[in-house]
């Protein structure tokens, strides 16, 4: 007996959606493997989203958590803008608009419709979220203390950057014309183009396999599935109203603390996570556009309730994201928002609202921020310009049952890792001296936090250095009694009269120069005394902590 | 038989001229933004399809010789098959365009009936905000990223549509769209105007006859430059000077120059000078090209329509990334250097000829801009003002008294009542400057005197690259007092300044005093007549006339 038009059985619906993740995994394998710039390569500094005609989330690839949140929120406002009945069989639109695209102007979203065969419509939309190098901003690299958006550099609203499969040739002249490094952006836009091309196929050949209308069932059974997951979570989770405050260092302009707020009220089925009275717009870069908060929400929450499952729309559906216009946490043109470091210590700031209601949920604070730098310079070797980063490794914060993570990527990282020393070596004028675990730098507990990184960078040809760190004054929290560990600290020039200590600066490098990088470790949970002697021991003969601790 | 003589060929240069001005008409009474419509910053050229040029319209000098480099280099890089008809391209880019990155250039094809490029036609304009790194002006940019969105030469009308895509680029990446987009319809409005004129022209008289008149305007213009050369004296002279600063440092910028005329050739060689400076006053080549035309064509063919075929004779060197050929990325910004620069080739020629030229006209342009929120409207405003100076006396006259510098051809300065109603400055003074120009026996031009007071808080600059050299007298003439902007007058922050960018709050004063002119002749030249009429009417202080005259007034 034939099955009716659009029915799939639960079988059917986990089939699709390993199947959804695999063309969304395929997209990032071809990326990662076309791409030119280490940011993307090997950093998996990208975000790949998959979405349905409604802009339901579907399926996405592994990538940087922020990123693909903020997919979320630019899809549907980019395509509104293009219009979607302008959009045609291999178009692809491109954007960085941040107060649509959800990031800083570097974050380049290139987006394409999927058509299947008897529907006129987009039936599907697929979102590639990469950083570009360079797009002429004030500053080549990074950009730490802009005024506005127009200084960040070039401004894609929603562009077709590629029409019914033939790509606009002035569109890519004046994007290479805006670069400072054209060759390597060039080509890092054409594997985006490459994985959104892979990921059209598969999709194509899934949906012709299945039929348009059972595709549509199975991912409505999808995401209502998620959704079922995620209820589920909450209710077994207590009901309150929590809030937190924290303070973020600088805005790039000025050393005024900046003040962060949230309060989380988990209610009826529902969490809200409110931003309101945090500080007004920042004169400097630290602003976030609304949907780079609701991001960095998505984060807290999907860890808190859906944790080992792949995203789809549904898992987010209880999630309420408010913030006011005009705020840190809602950019409003001509806000400036290229150092989104605000995002990164905000998802700590979540948690430690979450913590005063479920602290047996939450792990103690991991490092607190994201230590950043980067070099900037010419290339002695090929006199090629030449912006590297690095996101240095953080410890990570005890949790009821066991320690911190040594040194890993902050959460907010998730999959993203840091730039390899080869790769820096290579590519750039440092030389990495040392870079050990930072011994002493956790918080004791009776789960110890894990330790953060040292690392000592000398300079083999001039250039600039830049490093960003937002919470190097102030420790990260333990929680339950546990202990505060060590703040982040950059050291410019250390044992020269020269020697500077501070968080966020950009500033000239010669030959021989050093610049020492400490980063924060996790805090502690519990109390110290209660914790296992052999664990203690263990950690003495490991090195991490001494015997007198 | 040919009905191409010479009465035809004059019509046909009238006609063409014609177009030209009133595609300046149809710009100067559409655009948005007072740089163009009241200061008429901007410069309208028309080609034929070799890209010779066959007709301008009065504007920015600068702009015009700029517009001859650019057109080449634009369509070389775009492609010349690649245009049709309605199609208008867009280049900032500063290298080929010429100009610093906030002179934009549209220009749009002509065709004949039988689709063979006839014309291309170009207009210039200053745009108010292209997301550079500052808005209003940048005077500190260290590459050409920071100056602002750049287009290497893009179709942002095709066929006659606007290229969508294109407009909404522009309106994102700049602080002020309304303006900046309602200056690109007014551009391509006159451009539009020149098409319909060219088409007319070409029916009225067809290709080929037109093409013969053209011929012979080109030819004309070559043996009349080639006559007025013969007149020159031959030898080879150099001259050098200084620019303040290059907006980064301090360091003064040297400048040299060396012209060479020959029967046939005059070669300004600009070999000697600084090297590419690390702040913005880096000169593209083709605006080189341009200073040094507007010298050639004042000494040659001043009183003619220019035409390419004048400038054939004249030939222009300096070194790819050097001050005066700047090469990508280099910062071009500023470019006050050519102004500075012309004065420059002025003072190397006046070696051989000081019977002939005028002394120094103030040796540069004071600008100066207001950039912020309007009170009464919320939005946000940026408006400049070119300095008028005193004009160098001549050997058979005194100079002007505060006009614009030679560089600046027909420009105005942006008029009071617009600088107050579109900004929050209030003008408490604008006067002749008493004593400022030089004494000779022909005596320099008077500057100007203007005392700012500001009404709301916002931004102000300042733009001149000569303040801290006077501007150069001829055959014994005395110098004149050099430009000179003050901050602050009368209080404790008082400070002499010359390119700066400064935050202002309401009731803080600037004062900006403009150089006057060099002096001609030895002072002891001038007639008692003349020095008498200077006290009376206040040009000069009897103390001055004292000094300067050894001069007693009658008992």
């Amino acid at each position: 007996m034939p099955e009716a038009k659009g029915h799939i059985d639960g079988a059917g619906i986990e089939i699709l959606r390993a199947r959804l993740g695999s063309v969304a995994e395929e997209m990032r394998t071809t990326l990662k493997r076309t791409a030119f710039s280490p940011v993307i390569y090997e950093v998996l500094d990208f975000g790949i989203s998959v979405y349905d005609a409604g802009f339901d989330l579907i399926a996405e690839a592994p990538g940087l958590a922020r990123f693909l949140g903020a997919n979320d929120y630019a899809v549907p406002r980019i395509v509104e803008h293009a219009g979607a009945e302008t959009l045609a069989q291999g178009d692809v639109l491109v954007a960085n608009y941040p107060y649509w695209n959800a990031a800083h102007v570097a974050d380049v979203s290139l987006i394409a419709p999927v058509f299947v065969a008897g529907r006129s419509a987009p039936f599907a939309y697929l979102c590639v979220r990469a950083h570009w190098i360079d797009m002429g901003a004030k500053d080549a690299g990074y950009v730490l203390d802009s005024t506005d958006m127009h200084q960040e550099g070039l401004i894609l609203p929603a562009l077709k950057l590629v029409k019914a499969g033939v790509p606009d040739r002035e569109l890519f002249e004046l994007i290479r014309f805006n670069s400072r490094m054209p060759d390597v952006l060039m080509g890092d836009i054409q594997a985006q183009l490459g994985a959104l091309k892979v990921g059209e196929q598969r999709l194509v050949a899934l949906v012709e396999s299945l039929g348009p209308d059972r595709f549509e069932a199975g991912v409505a059974g999808l995401v209502a599935y998620g959704e079922g997951i995620a209820r589920a979570a909450l209710a077994d989770l207590p009901e309150g109203e929590w809030e937190a405050e924290d303070w973020m260092e600088g805005d790039g302009i000025t050393d005024d603390p900046i003040l962060m707020r949230v309060k989380v009220t988990h209610r009826d089925g529902r969490m809200v996570m409110d931003f309101s009275g945090s500080a007004p717009t920042a004169k400097g870069p630290v602003n976030l556009p609304l949907g780079s908060t609701m991001a960095t929400a998505k984060v807290a929450f999907k860890a808190l309730t859906s944790p080992g499952m792949p995203t789809n729309a549904g898992h987010m559906r209880p999630l309420e994201v408010v913030a006011e216009p005009g705020t840190i946490f809602h950019a409003e043109y001509p806000a400036p928002t290229y150092t989104q470091w605000t995002g990164l210590v905000a998802l700590e700031l979540i948690y430690a609202a979450l913590a005063k209601g479920m602290p047996d949920r939450i792990q103690a604070s991991s490092g607190g921020d994201v230590p950043g730098f980067m070099m900037i310079g010419t290339h002695p070797d090929t006199g090629q310009p030449f912006a590297l980063s690095n996101n240095e490794g953080v410890g990570w914060g005890a949790t009821a049952t066991h320690d911190g993570k040594v040194a890993g990527s902050h959460l907010t990282q998730t999959v993203v890792r840091n730039t390899p020393v080869e790769i820096m070596e290579t590519r750039t004028a440092m030389r990495v001296e040392r870079l050990e675990l930072r011994a002493g730098s956790f918080g004791d507990g009776e789960y110890r936090g894990g330790p953060g990184i040292t690392r000592e960078i000398s300079f083999t040809a001039p250039g600039e250095f830049l490093s960003i760190a937002k919470k190097t004054l102030t420790r990260p929290w333990g929680l339950a009694g546990g202990g505060e560990p060590e703040p982040t600290r950059f050291t410019y020039f250390p044992g020269t009269a020269r020697k500077r200590r501070i968080g966020t600066w950009r500033t000239r490098v010669e030959p021989g120069d050093r610049v020492l990088v400490e980063t924060a470790g996790g805090a502690g949970y519990g109390d110290a005394a209660r914790r296992d002697p052999d664990a203690q021991a263990a950690d003495i003969a490991d090195g991490l902590t001494e015997e007198t601790r | 038989m040919t009905k191409v003589d010479g009465a035809f060929t004059e019509i046909v240069q009238s006609y063409l001229s014609a177009a030209a001005n009133e595609m300046k008409a149809t710009l100067v009474r559409t655009s948005f933004n007072p740089v163009i419509y009241e200061v008429l910053d901007f410069g309208i050229s028309v080609y034929d399809d070799k890209l010779d040029l066959i007709a301008e319209a009065p504007g920015l000098t600068f702009f015009l010789g700029a517009n001859d480099y650019a057109v080449r280099r634009v369509l070389d890089y775009y492609g010349r098959e690649n245009l049709k008809e309605g199609d208008v391209l867009i280049s900032n880019y500063p290298y080929w365009n010429g100009a610093h990155a906030a002179d934009a250039t549209l220009m749009a094809p002509v065709f004949d009936e039988d689709g063979r490029l006839f014309s291309v036609m170009l207009i210039r304009a200053h745009w108010m905000d292209l997301g550079a790194k500052d808005p209003g002006y940048v005077l500190d940019s260290t590459d050409m990223h920071q100056e602002g969105l750049v287009f290497p030469g893009t179709k942002v009308f095709s066929d006659g549509k606007p290229v969508q895509e294109i407009i909404e680029l522009i309106k994102f990446n700049s602080r002020m769209p309304d303006h900046v987009l309602g200056d690109l319809n007014a551009q391509v409005a006159a451009l539009r105007t020149g098409e319909r004129r060219l088409h007319e022209i070409l029916k009225k008289f067809g290709r080929a006859d037109l093409e013969a008149a053209i011929a012979a305007i080109q030819t004309h213009g070559e043996t009349m430059t080639a006559e007025a050369l013969k007149s020159l004296p031959k030898g080879s002279w150099s001259a050098e000077d200084i620019l303040d600063d290059d907006g980064i440092g301090d360091e003064p910028v040297p400048m040299k120059v060396t012209v060479t005329i020959t029967d046939d050739d005059f070669t300004v060689d600009f070999d000697g000078s600084s090297g590419a400076a690390a702040g913005p006053i880096n000169m593209p080549f083709g605006a080189t090209q341009a200073i040094c035309k507007t010298v050639f064509k004042s000494l040659t063919t001043p009183h003619h329509v220019s035409n390419a075929g004048q400038m054939r004779a004249l030939k222009v060197k300096a070194e790819e990334g050097t001050l005066f050929h700047a090469a990508y990325p280099a910062p071009t910004y500023t470019l006050w250097t050519g102004i500075v620069a012309l004065e420059l080739v002025f003072k190397a020629i006046a070696k051989a000829m000081p019977d002939k030229l005028a002394a120094s006209s103030g040796g540069d342009v004071p600008g100066f801009m207001m950039i912020g929120t309007h009170p009464d409207t919320g939005q946000m405003f940026a408006i400049s003002n070119n300095e008028a100076c005193g004009w160098g006396a001549s050997p058979d006259h005194d100079g002007a008294n505060a006009l614009l510098h030679l560089s600046e051809a027909i420009v105005r300065t942006t008029p009071l009542e617009v600088m107050e109603t579109k900004t929050t400055m209030l003008m408490e003074r604008v006067e002749l400057t008493q004593d400022s120009g030089g004494a000779g026996t022909y005596r320099g031009g008077c500057g100007v005197s203007r005392v700012i007071r500001f009404l709301d808080d916002g931004e102000f600059l300042t733009v001149v690259k000569k303040t801290k050299s006077p501007p150069w007298a001829l055959n014994g003439g005395l110098q004149p007092a050099a430009n000179r902007v003050t901050l602050f007058p009368g209080t404790n922050r008082e400070r002499d300044v010359s390119t700066q960018r400064t935050v202002v709050k309401a009731g803080d004063r600037i004062r900006v005093m403009s150089a006057g002119g060099g002096g001609h002749g030895d002072p002891a030249g001038r007639s008692r007549e003349a020095i008498a009429a200077d006290i009376a009417e206040g040009y000069v202080s009897l103390e001055a006339a004292r000094r300067d005259y050894g001069y007693e007034p009658d008992a």
